[in-house]
């Protein structure tokens, strides 16, 4: 379904992406692992059509993917750090908008099917303004879904949920693999990787560097490969002098 | 053409709605631009003022300083929570995205000089009534060029941290043209010479908005991508 092919992007500086390659089949979950800085919340944005790379190409069902094509764009649902609603208009007002712009037939079911599906069918006509963290951040994963994509590009999607949004989620996503739909998403949480994705990608600086199967990592494996190839650097300790490699960087 | 017409209907109908929920932009807008043309009337309290040659000016002036605080508004809702991002994820003609943000504006800033007009009239003792028409007519031209690079302007500014001090700063010297166009149609107007007197200024500001409308339309596109 995706293939990306040696994607360059720097904004102001230096590339955060440096030839990344990657591949995300239908029905597979990717989990994108990697510190921060690695270059995920910025693959993804590109993948999102948000950002064009320097270099590189990014393929969709084996074409060249181009954000302008409305046909491409309604492949995709893009969850990204911010909640992309406003605040000032009801939930269901804000799934009503995007329903518009997506020309979705028979709108009204499809809303009430998408707040079924995360829970918040009670507080549909509640101003998104008078939610929750982890309230807005299901209404974020509705909006992405209202035009049932077949990629969805989540970057962090678990932040602000609780446990029982967190199981709901878990849920919902491998509903979304299992009906052929392809998953790419960025976390840091390695405990939520397991049971949702069927495959992770080690990033670093800006490349792809490692990755498989999750069945390769067993038990405590993936927690133990990470911090294998991203060990956590000593916090300084406050007044402690400083190194003269630093000090002259 | 049709589903371009419903993306246009679209922000135009959510930006009119989230006006109508908090009412900010309208409040601020028509808080301010009454407090120019009370201002005003203190100011030659003495003395009428001639609606020939300085009544366009006043008027023009209350409208575009309250107009640049619409323009803000507007897009301050779409930098909450990133919705810009969101309207880019959206299969549209990106277009059609700006004439429905243009629209909205247009009309904001029509309904704040809807309420200027009848102060200004009292305050100033400048006889407005007889003239509504004409007066409705380029009003309505003048504000609309105003919209137009305003609405395309404000997209480059909401990025930028000085955005408040930037969009007057850019936007004032390229609408120049139509603000004197306005002052002086209006001032016309106003001293009974009617429209027809006019007619080359008139057709400046036509022409303004024509250009307008096309730049924007041509280049929203590239804009949102910067």
């Amino acid at each position: 379904m995706l293939q990306v092919r040696g994607l360059v992007k720097a904004y102001a500086g230096p590339p955060v992406l440096r030839g990344c390659d990657l591949d995300c089949r239908a029905g597979e979950a990717v989990a994108l692992l990697g510190p921060n800085g690695a270059g995920k919340s910025t693959l993804l944005r590109l993948l999102a059509g948000l950002h064009k790379p320097q270099e590189g190409q990014i393929l969709l069902d084996g074409r060249l993917f181009r954000p302008d094509l409305a046909d491409h764009r309604r492949r995709i649902g893009f969850v990204s750090h911010d909640s992309l609603l406003y605040a000032g208009l009801s939930a269901r007002e804000n799934l009503q908008f995007v329903a518009s712009l997506f020309a979705l037939p028979r709108a009204t079911d499809r809303i009430d099917e998408a707040l079924r599906e995360v829970g918040l069918e009670w507080v549909g006509e509640r101003p998104v303004r008078a939610f929750s963290r982890g309230m807005v951040q299901r209404l974020t994963l509705a909006r992405a879904l209202l035009h049932r994509p077949g990629l969805l590009l989540l970057d962090e999607p678990m932040t602000g949920l609780d446990p029982a949004g967190i199981r709901s989620l878990e849920e919902l996503l491998i509903r979304f693999r299992q009906e052929g739909g392809a998953v790419l998403l960025s976390t840091h949480d390695l405990s939520h990787v397991d049971p949702i994705a069927t495959r992770v990608v080690f990033l670093r600086k800006g490349r792809v560097e490692d990755g498989g199967e999750i069945g390769l990592y067993g038990g405590r494996g993936l927690e133990e490969r990470y911090h294998e190839m991203f060990p956590a650097r000593p916090a300084r300790k406050k007044g402690a002098p400083t190194l003269p490699a630093e000090a002259s960087s | 053409m049709r589903s371009y017409l419903r993306t246009v209907g679209a922000v135009l109908r959510k930006d009119l709605l989230l006006e109508w929920r908090s009412r900010e932009a309208i409040t601020s807008m028509a808080f301010f631009s009454l407090l120019v043309v009370v201002l005003f009337g203190f100011a030659f309290q003495a003395e009428r003022i001639d609606p020939r040659t300085q009544a366009g000016g006043l008027l023009w002036v209350a409208f575009s300083f309250s107009g640049v605080l619409g323009l803000h508004r507007s897009f301050a809702v779409e930098r909450e929570g990133s919705c810009l991002q969101g309207l880019l994820l959206a299969p549209v003609d990106r277009s059609a995205l700006f004439l429905g943000k243009v629209i909205g504006n247009f009309l904001l800033i029509l309904a704040v000089e809807a309420v200027t007009f009848p102060v200004f009239s009292i305050l100033l003792r400048v006889s407005i009534l007889p003239h509504f028409g004409p007066l409705a007519l380029i009003a309505a031209l003048g504000t609309l060029g105003f919209a137009e690079v305003g609405t395309l302007l404000a997209t480059v500014s909401s990025g930028s941290r000085l955005r408040e001090v930037l969009l007057p700063l850019i936007l004032y010297p390229i609408w120049v043209p139509v603000l004197i166009a306005s002052v002086e149609v209006t001032g016309m107007v106003l001293a009974g010479e009617g429209l027809a007197a006019g007619g080359r200024w008139i057709a400046l500001v036509l022409a303004y908005d024509l250009v307008f409308l096309g730049v924007g339309l041509m280049l929203f596109d590239h804009l949102l991508e910067e």
